[in-house]
């Protein structure tokens, strides 16, 4: 059975969207400065001295164990991206949604779904995203 | 040691299964009380020992298993350790060093070596955790949490409990109290004797286990509950007496003294069961069905009369009115008291007229019994509307028939020839209350319709037969011939007992019948 080739296939307002660290770490060396400039001023002050590849020690909250993870990624999705003052109405679009997506854990969210979120119409979401460009490393999901 | 903490989930209360050492417990607990208890006292108490029971196991694991881990606490090698949080897994320490956190910049980090053989790592000298907070929570399941558990599984554990203890014969119940059948106290023969002159004195009764008491001298220095416990219980043994009461009173009877009707199905509501096929009515014979006060009816939800919730009002078919009874239906159940075991109940019904009328609710056969002579006074048929209305007080039934000026109207009479044969007439008769005019029918000489139930009580004739010489009289009565549903239901119900789906049912599968719509049929042409 012939089936069809993954880069033709056309993402849809249906289609799963994500941030596609890859991307980002094939195109932008100093992806994680980046990331950095996303903390909430609370952390921005706590994580100054800390290496921006470093793990920390996070503590579960329920049985106080103890696992490695990445600090700055995890202090963020888990923490700053969650602040209400995360989004707000002036951002452009692809910083929106770029955020959204952040503040999702970076689970993948459709155009329908994302502009739901943002008041905007799908399609123009959709038209942004699945464009030749790829914008801060925002790419449809491809199954398998 | 810190505390013992103790979190019983919701699952091991949902799915608690009451073992032989449950019911040893409370077998001791109602000995050391010395008094009937009710199921929910039973259970309040099992829940106790239960968590009393929990506790003592964590204690003695606590005991045996080291330090309980708190993320406040600092740890060295070699220290025991045990994990709530993980379900009492306990473990070693086998290393601590620095954390590496800017949120907790005092974390510790500990590699503990757990009893499972995972070697996995956890946070100390950390002020700020949940798990630090649960020395609380223990404190609370003392009492609080302890109230709770039973506000929350008290019901669904007392209905455990109460399947359990009926199965055990050393643990009786009268009315919703439990005792140790060995610890009662024992009645003898001239104690019942005396208590069935009692009743007998009393038409019978109803009385309570206190009334009689008081008129047969005991000495027992034993509590009085225990002793109307033990009463009641010798009497619930002796075929002699009925329990009588409505749920929560106990109230005895003398069974010799009971109405007929009470212990047995009069004739004219014994109906010898015919199969017959539901699913041949239609919709409209469905909901006709529903609409008919029959005990025979069983209720089909999708059919619900809305009616109020304080009043009912319900049209007496011939049975009934004959009998004296009121069909107990899905509609009618909830107006009348009802009773946990006790088959047969005795209450008072008060008419408009204030009147108190002595009534048994009679479980087992699904009617009310009592008002033959309320019917004879005021002068009702078969047909009648009556209204069954709540009473301001708990258990208070109020009855009164539905309001119409007196007068006289052509109504449907059934008569009796000499040869026995029944024909039904138009005649004038006298109306008191309102009435259904499909189920309406004057019956001038009950004792000679007695005599004809007597009869084909012996010597029945089959059900389509009845139904088609029913119906050709009924169809005298109107040019066209055509007889509606209900009122052939009616009709018949005059001289054999029988549900309306079968009759329903017949009409719709007999050839014998033609339906003319709206639920009205004739008899076909070849009939």
């Amino acid at each position: 059975m012939d089936l069809p080739r993954r880069s033709l296939i056309k993402p849809k307002t249906t289609s799963p969207f994500k941030i596609d660290f890859d991307w980002w770490k094939n195109n932008d060396r100093n992806w994680r400065v980046y990331l950095r400039g996303f903390l909430c001023d609370e952390h921005q002050a706590m994580f100054e001295n800390l290496e921006n590849n470093e793990t920390i020690d996070w503590v579960d909250p329920k049985t106080a164990e103890i696992n490695q993870v990445d600090g700055l990624f995890h202090i963020l999705i888990t923490h700053c991206a969650k602040q209400d003052d995360f989004l707000n109405s002036h951002m452009t679009l692809v910083d929106s949604v770029f955020r959204i997506l952040l503040s999702n854990g970076n689970h993948p969210l459709t155009p329908e779904e994302l502009g739901d979120k943002l008041n905007r119409q799908p399609t123009m979401i959709l038209r942004t995203l699945s464009g030749p460009r790829v914008y801060k490393g925002i790419r449809p999901v491809i199954d398998g | 040691m810190v505390f013992v903490e103790i979190e019983l989930s919701e699952d091991y209360w949902k799915s608690l299964e009451i073992n032989q050492s449950d019911i040893e417990f409370l077998y001791a607990f109602l000995l050391e009380k010395e008094t009937p208890l009710m199921s929910s006292d039973l259970a309040q108490a099992l829940i106790k020992e239960r968590i009393r029971l929990e506790k003592a196991a964590l204690q003695k694991k606590q005991d045996q298993n080291g330090e309980i881990y708190l993320p406040k606490l600092v740890f060295n090698p070699g220290d025991k350790i045990q994990f709530p949080a993980l379900n009492w897994l306990s473990g070693v320490v086998k290393e601590t060093h620095t954390g590496n956190n800017p949120e907790y910049p005092m974390l510790q980090v500990m590699t503990v070596d757990l009893e499972n053989g995972q070697t996995r790592q956890f946070a100390s000298n950390l002020e700020e955790h949940a798990l630090n907070e649960v020395s609380a929570i223990a404190d609370n399941l003392d009492d609080e949490g302890e109230q709770e558990l039973i506000k929350k599984f008290g019901g669904a554990i007392t209905k455990i409990l109460e399947e359990k203890l009926v199965e055990k014969k050393d643990i009786i119940r009268i009315g919703d109290k439990w005792f140790p059948k060995s610890l009662l106290i024992d009645f003898n023969v001239g104690h019942l004797n005396l208590a069935e002159a009692v009743l007998d004195m009393h038409d019978g009764g109803p009385l309570s286990v206190d009334a009689l008491l008081e008129q047969i001298d005991v000495q027992s220095d034993d509590p009085e509950e225990l002793i109307h416990f033990s009463f009641n219980y010798a009497l619930q043994e002796d075929p002699r007496f009925d329990e009588v009461g409505p749920s929560g009173v106990l109230q005895w009877f003398l069974n010799r003294l009971e109405p007929q009707p009470v212990r047995e199905k009069p004739l004219q509501l014994l109906f010898t069961p015919i199969e017959y096929d539901l699913s041949l009515l239609d919709k409209d014979m469905l909901n006709a069905e529903q609409k008919i006060d029959d005990e025979l009816v069983a209720f089909n939800p999708e059919f619900t009369r809305k009616i109020p919730t304080d009043r009912v009002s319900i049209v007496l078919n011939y049975p009934h009115w004959r009998v004296g009874s009121i069909p107990l239906t899905a509609l009618t159940r909830p107006f009348f008291p009802t009773a946990l075991e006790s088959p047969r109940v005795k209450f008072s019904l008060i008419d408009n007229q204030k009147r108190q009328i002595s009534a048994w609710v009679v479980r087992p056969y699904n009617y009310i019994y009592g008002l033959r002579d309320w019917y004879e006074d005021l002068e009702l048929m078969p047909g009648s509307i009556i209204t069954i209305k709540r009473g301001k007080n708990l258990g208070e039934v109020f009855i009164e028939p539905q309001k119409k000026r007196s007068n006289r109207e052509w109504i449907r009479t059934l008569l009796i020839g000499a040869d026995g044969g029944v024909v039904f007439a138009l005649l004038k008769q006298n109306i008191t209350a309102d009435f259904n005019e499909r189920m309406a029918i004057a019956i001038p000489s009950v004792e000679v319709l007695d005599e004809l139930w007597q009869k084909r009580a012996n010597n029945p004739m089959p059900f389509n037969k009845s139904l088609i010489n029913t119906m050709k009289e009924l169809a005298k009565l109107n040019p066209q011939g055509h007889v509606h549903s209900i009122e052939l239901y009616s009709a018949l119900n005059c001289i054999r007992r029988c549900p309306p789906g079968l009759v329903f049912s017949t009409l719709a599968s007999n050839p014998e019948f033609t339906a003319v719509g709206d639920l009205y049929y004739r008899l076909s042409d070849q009939s």
